[in-house]
């Protein structure tokens, strides 16, 4: 897990400015919450007071009260008031941490990090989002039992899906067309693939999908950002996004968006959904089942073969990640588990001090 | 968690002298049960031979007997038969550790230390028990995935009610606290403190209106030890309770909290359910916030919180703890966690202060050197 990317908090629907959301993420919580003009905040969860979990608390006059004795806290995550102290500012250490916030997609996406604005990477782009000629599908919800790389690493893969999805009319691979690619932020690959029996799916009652080139190609954007791409023939394409949220080191939450610029008839989202939903739990009969359930740290554990590049590609780049001091250290994370508060360290902890509580512990590089 | 307190074990009733009963306090096991006269024992749980559950066993001829090999033992933790020896002479060294009782007011409590007699802090004390003039509720036992010391703080916590009691009629923000530090008084083994109102405020609904708080009356909370805390609420003069609460950490992540409930109003029998109701929605509410704080188990410095003026029950509680953590009666929560499954340790008993041969090893406590030299309270 790294600090330092985007993180999908929840859908923007699920954000109000009724009652604050708890949101788990990295393991540790955090509070969601629109204030009065609906903008969106995402604060660490702990109060800094005597440790009452402001998610559980209420929001008032745009601020998030804390349920134990209603200190208030803005979305920069300043404490505003104090109800037992006479004093009408609460003092300067009186605050939490408050990430960057971003609404795209449907999703609310927050930073989870200190980096300074002109450093952060972006949110992974879906350039066909709001494009003439391209349909979204409603952001689905899924919650896996696995570690989030383990998912990463199942989309970066191409050769499972013979095996894991066979009644989606998957064909073997043509494993001389594997192209690689790789970008800013992200490695990826293009290949093309025997041609598809889409007569056992429903996708064969459409015009459009009728068999003809059929390649597909994914890439991951940041360690936690998944693209699919799928030429069903030459001009039919569909663009998944998954947006992963490591919940702990076994649990994830993925939100997924599916783009697609066919298949337009009425029922379509519905039958697309489906397929896609068929597709996922496959996937995650698989993927909660692996051992071990969080990715050998060393190659060695494991016998890869070139077919798994890409693979070994995301690994690098979390490498260079993990070189930047970014990936957080579990194993010392969990040691001090109900024994210390910690924090995901955010940009504010680079231009004040006397902040209350710990960050979360960091491996440092070549450790 | 420390040692060489006095911890309610179980509720009377359910200690027997046909059964023992098992009961896991500070993350070890105990079985406490009567002897042929009545008298309740507490043992620590582990069969010294090879590790049955005692609890899990009979009681015969006023000992426990493991339910593993039918080793007996008495109620001084000595082993009296060992049914696979010929003579029926234990060895020494077939002994459990066993712990001083003292049962009042329907509550088993058992002193978890080494310490003599003189020594000891005092046995639980209710004064108002069986006073003209005063009733007690049915005692209520209740469980909260809480560590005790939180529990211990919020007692202790004058400013949370308005917030987190809206509907019981807590006051409104005393002005008082507002202004000025909490006055903590100290007492042998403890602290206390009260407030006082300044406005009328209606009370709860179900008490009627006797239990509106009328101004210029007084409402503290104090605690004696680790874990017995007492809430006094006054609602006026005359109509009062004091509410005592026996807590007995379960581990480091859960409490058992033994609640007895003295009243000076409301006497007649009749109003004992809707008042035991009324407390336990209180209770709850305490509960709901409890279970979700951040750290589980209370910082070990305050330079992890930002404290107030109106904390300064809790910080009198800690400089307490912090005088038994000197003493070296602070038990090694990590070390008991990094050893969990390969060494059944014990809390050393009175006895193991004059006889040797103690089998189980004694529970890690962290060093009063190492405690001494650091500060739990940061200064300034």
């Amino acid at each position: 897990m790294y600090i330092n990317f985007w993180y999908p908090v929840c859908t923007a629907d699920e954000l109000t400015q009724d009652a604050p959301l708890r949101v788990e993420l990295l393991s540790l919580r955090f509070v969601a919450f629109r204030d009065t003009d609906g903008k969106p905040y995402v604060l660490s969860d702990t109060c800094i007071h005597r440790g009452g979990s402001l998610s559980r608390g209420k929001l008032t006059e745009g601020c998030v009260e804390c349920p134990y004795h209603g200190w208030r806290f803005a979305g920069d995550g300043q404490c505003t008031l104090i109800p037992s102290m006479a004093t009408d500012k609460p003092p300067p250490r009186a605050k939490v941490d408050s990430y960057p916030v971003q609404e795209h997609y449907g999703i609310v996406f927050a930073f989870l990090g200190d980096l300074p604005e002109d450093e952060r990477p972006p949110v992974c782009p879906v350039a066909e989002f709001g494009q003439d000629g391209w349909r979204a599908n409603e952001i689905a919800i899924l919650e896996v039992n696995c570690y989030f790389e383990r998912s990463m690493e199942n989309g970066l893969d191409p050769v499972h899906n013979q095996f894991v999805h066979p009644a989606q009319g998957f064909p073997p691979m043509l494993e001389d067309t594997l192209k690689l690619r790789r970008e800013d932020w992200g490695n990826g690959f293009w290949v093309n693939f025997g041609l598809p029996d889409l007569s056992r799916t429903t996708l064969a009652t459409d015009e459009n999908t009728r068999p003809g080139e059929f390649r597909a190609g994914s890439w991951f954007h940041g360690p936690n950002a998944l693209v699919t791409s799928i030429f069903i023939n030459k001009d039919s394409n569909m663009v998944q996004y998954f947006f992963e949220a490591p919940v702990n080191d076994q649990q994830t939450r993925i939100y997924f968006l599916n783009m697609r610029n066919c298949m337009f008839a009425d029922g379509m989202d519905k039958t697309i959904m489906n397929i896609n939903l068929g597709i996922a739990g496959e996937d995650i009969g698989i993927l909660e089942e692996l051992w071990p359930v969080r990715t050998p740290d060393n190659l060695t554990k494991e016998l890869m073969t070139p077919s798994d590049r890409v693979i070994v590609d995301f690994r690098e780049r979390l490498n260079d990640w993990k070189a930047r001091g970014w990936q957080i250290d579990r194993k010392a994370m969990r040691a001090d588990h109900g024994d210390a508060a910690l924090t995901i360290p955010c940009p504010a902890r680079r231009t004040s001090g006397n902040w209350i509580l710990e960050t979360v512990p960091l491996l440092t590089p070549d450790a | 968690m420390y040692i060489n307190f006095w911890y309610p074990i179980a509720d009377s009733d359910e200690v027997r002298d046909d059964k023992p009963l098992r009961v896991e306090l500070m993350g070890l096991r105990y079985v406490t049960f009567r002897d042929d006269d009545g008298q309740a024992h507490v043992l620590r749980d582990v069969c010294v031979h090879r590790g049955g559950s005692l609890g899990k066993g009979w009681v015969r001829e006023g000992g426990v007997v493991c339910p593993y090999h039918g080793w007996r033992f008495g109620g001084d933790g000595k082993c009296q038969h060992i049914p696979t020896l010929p003579e029926d002479k234990p060895p020494a060294r077939a002994k459990v550790d066993s712990y001083p009782v003292e049962e009042r007011y329907g509550i088993v409590f058992a002193f978890l230390g080494d310490l003599p007699e003189a020594e000891r802090p005092p046995a639980p004390h209710i004064p108002e028990w069986d006073q003209d003039g005063w009733r007690a509720n049915k005692l209520t036992v209740f469980e909260v995935g809480a560590y005790f010391e939180r529990s211990m703080e919020n007692g202790l916590d004058p400013s949370h009610n308005e917030f987190v009691h809206p509907a019981q009629g807590s006051p409104n923000m005393n002005q008082d606290l507002r202004r000025k530090p909490l006055d903590v008084q100290d007492v042998p083994w403890g602290s206390r403190f009260l407030v006082r109102f300044e406005n009328e405020v209606k009370g709860t609904e179900a008490l009627g209106e006797k239990a509106t708080l009328v101004p210029e009356v007084e409402a503290g909370s104090g605690h004696i030890g680790p874990n017995h805390m007492i809430t006094w609420i006054n609602f006026s003069e005359t109509n009062r309770f004091s509410q005592y609460f026996f807590e007995a950490p379960i581990n480091e992540g859960r409490t058992r909290i033994f609640f007895v409930n003295m009243r000076a109003f409301l006497l007649e029998p009749e109003h004992d359910e809707r008042i035991a109701k009324v407390n336990l929605m209180v209770a709850q509410e305490d509960i709901d916030i409890l279970e979700e704080l951040d750290p589980v188990r209370t910082p070990d410095s305050t330079t992890k919180e930002v404290l107030v003026p109106s904390d300064g029950a809790v910080l009198r509680y800690r400089e307490w703890l912090k005088k038994w953590d000197d003493k070296g009666w602070r038990i090694d929560l990590k070390t008991l966690r990094d050893k969990k499954g390969d060494i059944a340790y014990s809390i050393p008993c009175p006895g193991r202060r004059e006889s040797g041969n103690w089998v189980l090893d004694t529970v890690p406590l962290v060093d009063a050197d190492t405690a001494a030299a650091k500060p739990r309270v940061a200064q300034g």
